[in-house]
């Protein structure tokens, strides 16, 4: 049986990083594994040794995570410095990126999967492959199997698991479909441009969206 | 090299001897690490000398919680982050600043976490509307000017992979924040001193900035 850590790399909870690992936990536990599943920067907070210990207790840790300014976020990057510095991690314990990005192309989450495979490499993780999406507002609210828009996403995340669990890496397929567009670039900058009107609209905020408060 | 770019290359020379550059370091070095603390301490005698005007920020020492993801300072208190912490210094020394240097030893091909904390903190620094340009589509910029952006990353030895992300990362970052002029050099923390110098040297020498 496979002892899975789905670890949040999003700090909050409830968004589309959270949905990706919601939907990667109850996926595993249909096949059978035993899920621990982890905001990361909860327990990091609460317990970093804790977090540790099972980082090192699992046979398959999978990473959801948003993309912040173009890589991983702060927080995902002060585990990375920790986990390294710990003697014993270095089990072979297969590792799965999964990120997303707000921007419309996937190649934005690129560099953050990139840094995650050279960690593994240096920890001696087995790096299963990473999985990158862009247009990550798509996900937003909800979980992911009841949204048309996320079809291909669950369709690439679960092709991607299922191969983990057999020990391989994650097919090329897998990699596509994941990262297939949700809209039309054009379609998706109106989707979002429109999402924070609604959301400043919301927070009375949309008189004060263009506010220069740190003019010189 | 064409006379227009001899041109260039002198005017480059002559503002970096004349004017008066004003200068934020975001320093993302540890207490422990000495290879980046040496190339901190020659940094900063190469801006001092040259009479800069220079912010040093040593981000150790500095109040700075992770960014939680909220997006207020996109929708709730438009361009200031809701942490009231030293993230607000930063940002306003971001923006008053001609050109930022940011400062770290190379994790894994990225920034170190420090001063990527300081990073994650300055997206009210733009809209969070989308805007489709040459350069691709970008967050729109809340400002009118941005500083140039010079990110040195020290490495205990030259990794081509780590290095490529790196420098993939920083220009990814020069794009988001709308730096007139991006650049990256990687020092090795083994290097000699006088080679680190010069390679510090010629990097701040050539930056074009916007005043």
């Amino acid at each position: 049986m496979t002892n899975a850590l789905v670890l949040n790399g999003s700090p909050s909870d409830g968004g589309a990083s959270s949905a990706l690992a919601d939907h990667a936990a109850s996926y595993l536990m249909e096949k059978g594994a035993t899920v621990v599943q982890l905001n990361m920067l909860a327990a990091m907070r609460m317990d970093i040794s804790g977090l540790l210990n099972s980082c090192e207790a699992a046979d398959l840790i999978v990473l959801s995570f948003p993309v912040f300014m173009g890589s991983l976020p702060s927080h995902v990057i002060e585990w990375m410095e920790i986990a390294s510095q710990r003697e014993g991690m270095g089990k072979g314990t297969a590792f799965l990126a999964v990120g997303q990005g707000a921007h419309p192309s996937p190649a934005e989450v690129d560099p953050a999967i990139r840094c995650l495979e050279h960690f593994c490499r240096h920890i001696g993780w087995r790096w299963a492959g990473g999985l990158g999406m862009g247009m990550g507002l798509v996900l937003e609210k909800g979980p992911l199997e009841r949204r048309r828009a996320a079809r291909h996403t669950v369709a690439g995340l679960d092709m991607a698991l299922e191969a983990v669990m057999k020990g391989e890496a994650t097919p090329e397929a897998a990699r596509k479909r994941f990262s297939r567009r949700a809209k039309t670039t054009f379609a998706y900058l109106m989707f979002a441009n429109r999402y924070w009107k609604r959301r400043s609209k919301r927070n009375r905020s949309h008189d004060r969206m263009m506010d220069r408060p740190l003019m010189r | 090299m064409s006379p227009r770019q001899v041109c260039e290359a002198l005017c480059q020379a002559l503002a970096y001897e004349n004017d008066v550059m004003k200068v934020l370091v975001l320093d993302g070095s540890t207490a422990e690490d000495a290879g980046v603390l040496g190339v901190a301490g020659t940094l900063k005698e190469l801006l001092i000398r040259s009479g800069h005007q220079l912010e040093w920020m040593e981000l150790r020492g500095m109040t700075l919680d992770p960014c939680a993801g909220c997006t207020s300072c996109w929708d709730r208190t438009p361009g200031i982050c809701v942490k009231e912490d030293d993230g607000r210094t930063i940002g306003g020394a971001w923006m008053s600043s001609d050109l930022v240097i940011l400062l770290g030893r190379i994790t894994f091909g990225g920034y170190p976490s420090l001063l990527k904390r300081a990073l994650d903190r300055q997206a009210g620094l733009l809209l969070p509307y989308y805007l489709s340009g040459k350069e691709g589509v970008v967050h729109m910029p809340r400002y009118e000017r941005y500083p140039s952006i010079l990110a040195i990353g020290v490495c205990s030895e030259y990794s081509q992979e780590e290095d490529e992300t790196f420098k993939r990362i920083v220009a990814q970052n020069g794009m988001t924040f709308k730096a007139l002029h991006t650049r990256v050099k990687i020092v090795c923390a083994e290097e000699r001193e006088e080679t680190t110098r010069e390679i510090i040297e010629s990097s701040v020498m050539g930056m074009k900035v916007r005043r």
